[in-house]
């Protein structure tokens, strides 16, 4: 039999405790009864339903402080209230967006960039000469092959581990472990290309209209991948540089091992950047075998070093992986914004 | 139809579609993924126009089943998150398949939140920001600010609701004004 529906008060309770992950199950139950009988019920879910949107929205968008950080960012929240609300947030807010992370990803990317490297030496570990040979040592055309672990900070959310392979500092390919989609650079042009379709390729991906953005998989990847301010492998120079005026470095231990662990700490709080980045290299070669960045809010990014074996010449190209796809090059497709 | 009206007509429809996603998977992070694999297949149809009648309707359901194929996924991959249960899961999805309200609705709605949001205290608006800013469990919030994660998912419980009971309240002052 089929229970009469709870008073409103309990329905707001019931939509905010499911939102929030914390009904029982005989909750959930009397939820649903109520959304199957009454209309009211109905309305009162799809609003709070578009507020919950809305809500995730603004907050990844970075729109939820109060904005008072900088007047580019209080320009740009002002005109998400314009009612243009989702074109204007997908055109505007991803820049502040990319902005507010270079910090982190730039981090991460100098870390990748030790870990290529193999910069350390066991003469020394002092930061300034870590980084010195970091940036001489950016340019080497050594394929190396990661995996990349990111794991969030909701408990629910899954780690996405990604294997990249890179070579120096401009040719990469990324490969989520589920398959579904490659994104790659061959050193002159940026690609991406999911299990079937076309390979949509540009030179310069962050000119293109947001109706051909979206188009590519995994697209906040894709911009952190081709900005010329944050990129996840590219620039590696700026990165370093970065590295050494924000971020302390030091020995952690080093007990007469083949292994020593090393803990950069931020020198002053970034709420997009890491709050530590911790390095575990190999004292004769050098070469870092893992890394952990971790950020205040308990998301952290793990790179491990897998393997260092010369790949083809042609790998970083789309013909070595998605051979025989029609190939869409997106700057000659699209008006220009 | 040519093809940008269509994709900014999803675009404009964001809100909705990502309250929905969160609904039935409470995860942010796979809610957005879903949003734009569904993008991906709204530009593929979309090049056949003619077959596309009531653009919001066929796009929900765009949505819908490539929520429904996510969830399937992740339930393989995660067996220890407990799942929306499927008569609730089915429920919200015909709710939100049914829903009839008009795109104005939702814009509106928006510009009254961002009226709502700035009336929130400092600190209210900090929790708020906290919990949608990286889908920081109550938990990780509670660490961060000091307080536990119950009185976390109680005051952001009472600030939700503060914030729709807001909204819902200036929408009807604007339709009695008008």
């Amino acid at each position: 039999m089929t229970q009469p529906p709870p008073p409103l008060s309990s329905i707001d309770d019931l939509i905010v405790g499911h939102f929030d992950g914390t009904l029982t199950i005989d909750e959930e139950q009397s939820l649903a009864t109520a959304l199957q009988t009454s209309m009211e019920a109905k309305q009162q879910f799809l609003s709070y339903m578009r507020l919950e949107g809305r809500l995730h929205s603004l907050g990844h968008d970075g729109f939820l402080r109060v904005p008072n950080v900088n007047s580019s960012i209080q320009e740009e929240g002002s005109q998400a209230e314009t009612g243009h609300e989702s074109t204007l947030a997908l055109n505007n807010h991803r820049r502040f967006r990319v902005l507010a992370a270079s910090t982190s990803l730039a981090v991460c990317a100098a870390v990748l960039l030790m870990l290529s490297s193999g910069f350390l030496g066991t003469s020394s570990v002092s930061a300034g000469s870590i980084l010195e040979k970091a940036q001489l040592a950016a340019e080497a055309l050594v394929d190396r092959t990661y995996q990349v672990v990111i794991s969030n900070t909701n408990e629910e959310s899954r780690p996405r581990s990604i294997t990249i392979n890179a070579r120096g500092g401009r040719q990469f390919l990324m490969r989520p472990d589920d398959g579904a989609y490659l994104i790659g650079n061959d050193g002159t042009t940026f690609w991406a290309t999911r299990k079937v379709g076309p390979v949509w390729t540009t030179k310069n991906f962050r000119s293109l209209t947001p109706e051909l953005q979206i188009r590519l998989p995994n697209r906040r990847l894709i911009e952190l991948a081709t900005s010329p301010e944050e990129p996840l492998l590219l620039g590696m120079a700026d990165l370093v540089s970065l590295i050494k005026r924000r971020y302390n470095v030091q020995l952690i231990q080093y007990a007469g091992g083949s292994e020593c662990h090393l803990s950069a700490t931020a020198k002053s709080d970034r709420r997009n950047a890491p709050q530590t980045i911790d390095l575990w290299a190999n004292v004769d070669t050098g070469v870092i075998l893992r890394s952990k960045s971790s950020w205040a809010n308990g998301r952290t990014m793990q790179f491990k070093l897998l393997e260092s074996r010369q790949l083809s010449e042609q790998w970083y190209h789309h013909s070595e992986h998605a051979s025989g796809r029609v190939v869409e090059d997106l700057d000659t497709s699209s008006p220009r914004p | 139809m040519p093809e940008t009206p269509i994709i900014q007509q999803y675009l404009q429809l964001r809100s909705g579609f990502m309250g929905y996603l969160y609904a039935i998977t409470r995860d942010a992070e796979l809610a957005e993924e879903i949003y734009q694999n569904a993008a991906v297949v709204i530009l593929e149809k979309a090049e056949q126009p003619e077959t596309i009648r009531n653009f919001h309707a066929w796009a929900k359901e765009v949505v819908r089943r490539q929520a429904l194929h996510a969830i399937r996924a992740r339930k393989v991959s995660m067996q220890k998150t407990r799942a929306v249960s499927p008569e609730l899961l089915d429920a919200v999805s015909n709710t939100f398949l049914n829903d009839v309200s008009d795109a104005s609705v939702a814009l509106d709605e928006g510009k009254a939140l961002k009226q709502c949001l700035d009336g929130l205290t400092e600190d209210k608006r900090e929790l708020v920001a906290l919990r949608y800013e990286g889908s920081r469990s109550f938990e990780e919030i509670s660490n961060q600010i000091g307080s536990t994660p119950n009185a976390v998912q109680r005051s952001l419980s009472r600030i939700r609701k503060k914030l729709h009971s807001c909204v819902q309240q200036r929408l009807q002052l604007a339709e009695g004004a008008s």
